[in-house]
């Protein structure tokens, strides 16, 4: 250990200098705006007059500006702190990202409506990114939430009247709009409301998930298989939504003023978001309708021929609707403590103590069949129902479980038996794999290089 | 939530391969949550990695077993496809080639066979690939030297060629006025990213 020498006292003023940069920046804030107005109220002998001189001088009204500014910041401090705490290193990375994004498309939206740009829209702005910081804090602690089931009650409570407060301001600021728009006639407040109608509908979204997460917390315990379906069509939904607004926006904002620079990063994202997501739907409505009459079930025959009846996706073990299967208990693995039960007045609170009573008595339950993909892979329904959500391709040899002809010819099921293959598909993408452990072994799939390092077998492992 | 019925087996899995041959890898959990693991892997024998142990930080996504787990280097690497700077590693199987064939052991696995076998032409650290192509013989010494302070422990770390290890020299000079040992002062420097306060402030605090 070296001799210590060094003084910490001599890095203390950068070390200050960094963390009170804010500070300093509020010190200069609040003299230079007592500055401006003792200056206003010296050239003048009366309240109203000081007012109109404040208001009509440009560089005062900077100064104003910039206290609003820091006055918007430090309320979102005092916000933040009450409501969600320190913040999390990724969500103070997001706020800054998407604080810039923000802006620079807001002082774009700024060159369409220039003609209005006064006190009043500085105002409007600062209100907006005020509301939109916390939608984005929000939306990133939910989704935290969903990975930490021992976040306690209260958290949760605050969290959820924060969602519902947020709402509430979103939804009133777009009738505030609108009530404008009847009134007074297309003006800046356009472009505000459907701000506030896009910042609603996500926040609509963003609670709605968070309900879905709630439910599969309490009931389901976190092995609620159609979640991530409802998760996908809420998406989907919600972009509909979002290029709907964002297409009436641009319809309403060419008419009356000019093209809408700043909106069309977003509504190129959006357009393109949605209609990947409907690919998605599209190809897997096809690779899941009828699941069960399209792949057949696999029977206890086909499971006694293959070398390994565990499905690959859960690890558990495959039996055919009706074929014996040992006793439940030995299948189980021991019961190793699980953070999700251990909470106490947390999401997981209402789950029973064994995380693993609700899949212990699973018997024949739909998710549970073991199903055949035309290339003679089996698994699970519900294990490949979830992998069909996200890829149209068996999970081992990566032929796609659309094109159900080619198999025609070969015996898959023998073919799955002896271990080999059919060459897989590969596709422009898989052209380049990369990964050393494929590479090595093109020409074979990826059970025998699973096989090779797996050191002990599988079997000894899962006790059956 | 992820399986966590498959990530226990996982684990049990990995821990008995471990016991069973020795250390190729290692897989633990860090805290009691099952999201985040850290795993251990030796550096393959004949590459400038051999003899050390490199750390990787494992995070499972919601969705696993069906996305990949999210996974990079904690122990620094100088490699074409490991950021020097970050640790995040460029490897098909845990992007879009992944499969839920596949699982953690399997992954680490795949991440030591990287650093068998570059890739230069799909680099991740782009300068590292340049001086890989450039001079191999010269990348070679460089990731001996890296392998040699960071991935390895106790008294192998002494006699290393320090302008070879990515940090800022004159950074480490300045701190080493300050009286700190050299090689803590690299770590440090290596740990906090280049941010000297936060170097010394990890130095500082490793002394109490």
């Amino acid at each position: 250990m070296p001799p210590f020498t060094t003084n910490p006292a001599a890095r203390r003023p950068q070390h200050l200098l960094r963390a009170s940069r804010l500070g300093l920046f509020a010190l200069f804030s609040v003299a230079l705006t007592s500055l401006v107005c003792l200056s206003a109220w010296h050239q003048n002998q009366h309240f109203y007059s000081a007012g109109i001189y404040l208001s009509r001088s440009g560089a005062s009204l900077l100064a104003l500006i910039n206290f609003g500014a820091l006055a918007t910041l430090g309320l979102g401090k005092v916000v933040q702190r009450f409501i969600f705490g320190p913040l999390r290193h990724v969500e103070v990375e997001h706020l800054y990202e998407r604080s810039w994004v923000a802006v620079t498309e807001l002082l774009l939206a700024m060159t369409v409506f220039r003609d209005e740009f006064d006190a009043r829209f500085t105002f409007f702005f600062l209100v907006l990114l005020f509301l939109k910081a916390f939608h984005w804090i929000t939306a990133d602690r939910v989704d935290f939430m969903e990975h930490t089931p021992t976040a306690p009650f209260l958290s949760h409570l605050r969290l959820q009247s924060f969602m519902a407060a947020l709402l509430a301001f979103d939804l009133y600021l777009v009738f505030v709009c609108m009530a404008s728009y009847w009134q007074h006639g297309p003006s800046m407040m356009i472009l505000f409301g459907f701000e506030y109608t896009i910042l609603a509908s996500t926040m609509v979204v963003t609670a709605l998930k968070y309900i879905l997460h709630a439910v599969d917390a309490r009931w389901y315990d976190h092995q609620w298989e159609a979640k991530s379906v409802w998760v996908f069509y809420l998406d989907l939904v919600h972009d509909f939504f979002k290029l709907v607004n964002y297409l009436t926006f641009l319809g309403v904002v060419l008419t009356t003023y000019g093209l809408p620079l700043h909106i069309l990063r977003d509504l190129y994202l959006t357009l393109r978001s949605f209609l990947l997501k409907v690919r998605d739907l599209v190809r897997y409505r096809r690779a899941t309708r009828n699941m069960d009459a399209r792949y057949p079930s696999a029977t206890a025959e086909d499971l006694a021929r293959l070398s390994d009846r565990t499905c690959i996706i859960c690890r558990e073990d495959m039996y055919a609707p009706g074929e014996p299967r040992p006793d439940d208990a030995d299948e189980i693995v021991p019961p190793v403590p699980v953070p999700a039960a251990a909470a106490n007045g947390g999401m997981g609170a209402g789950t029973p103590p064994a995380p693993f009573t609700a899949t212990a008595t699973h018997g024949t339950r739909r998710s549970q069949v073991p199903k055949k993909l035309p290339c003679g892979h089996v698994f699970h329904f519900g294990c490949l129902r979830s992998w069909l959500e996200r890829q149209q391709s068996c999970p081992t040899c990566r032929r796609s479980v659309l094109e159900t002809d080619n198999a025609a010819g070969t015996t898959p099921a023998a073919a799955a038996a002896a271990g080999q293959q059919p060459h897989p598909h590969r596709t422009s993408q898989q052209q380049h794999v990369r990964d050393p452990l494929l590479r090595r072994d093109q020409d074979q799939h990826l059970t025998p290089l699973a096989h090779r390092y797996h050191r002990t077998p599988r079997r000894t492992s899962t006790g059956t | 939530m992820p399986d966590t019925r498959r990530l226990q087996r996982e684990l049990k899995e990995a821990a008995s391969a471990t016991a069973a041959d020795g250390s190729a890898i290692k897989l633990e959990l860090v805290g009691t949550d099952l999201t985040h693991m850290k795993g251990e892997i030796a550096g393959p024998a004949g590459t400038p990695y051999e003899g050390g142990r490199f750390v990787l930080d494992i995070k499972i996504p919601d969705t696993y077993p069906f996305a990949p787990p999210i996974i990079k280097f904690e122990t620094s690497v100088y490699h074409p496809n490991v950021s020097s700077q970050t640790g995040a590693i460029c490897l098909d199987i845990l992007r879009n080639e992944w499969t839920p064939v596949l699982g953690i052991a399997k992954a680490l696995l795949s991440v030591q066979q990287l650093l068998e076998s570059p890739e230069p032409d799909d680099p991740q650290d782009a300068v590292v690939a340049a001086h890989y192509k450039r001079d191999r013989r010269d990348f070679e010494r460089t990731a001996a030297a890296w392998t040699q302070f960071y991935a390895k422990t106790g008294d192998a770390a002494t006699d290393v060629d320090f302008d070879k290890l990515g940090v800022d020299a004159r950074a480490v000079q300045r701190l080493v006025e300050m009286g700190f040992d050299k090689a803590a002062v690299v770590r440090a420097l290596r740990q906090a990213q280049g941010n000297e306060d936060a170097a010394v402030e990890t130095l500082l605090s490793s002394m109490e």
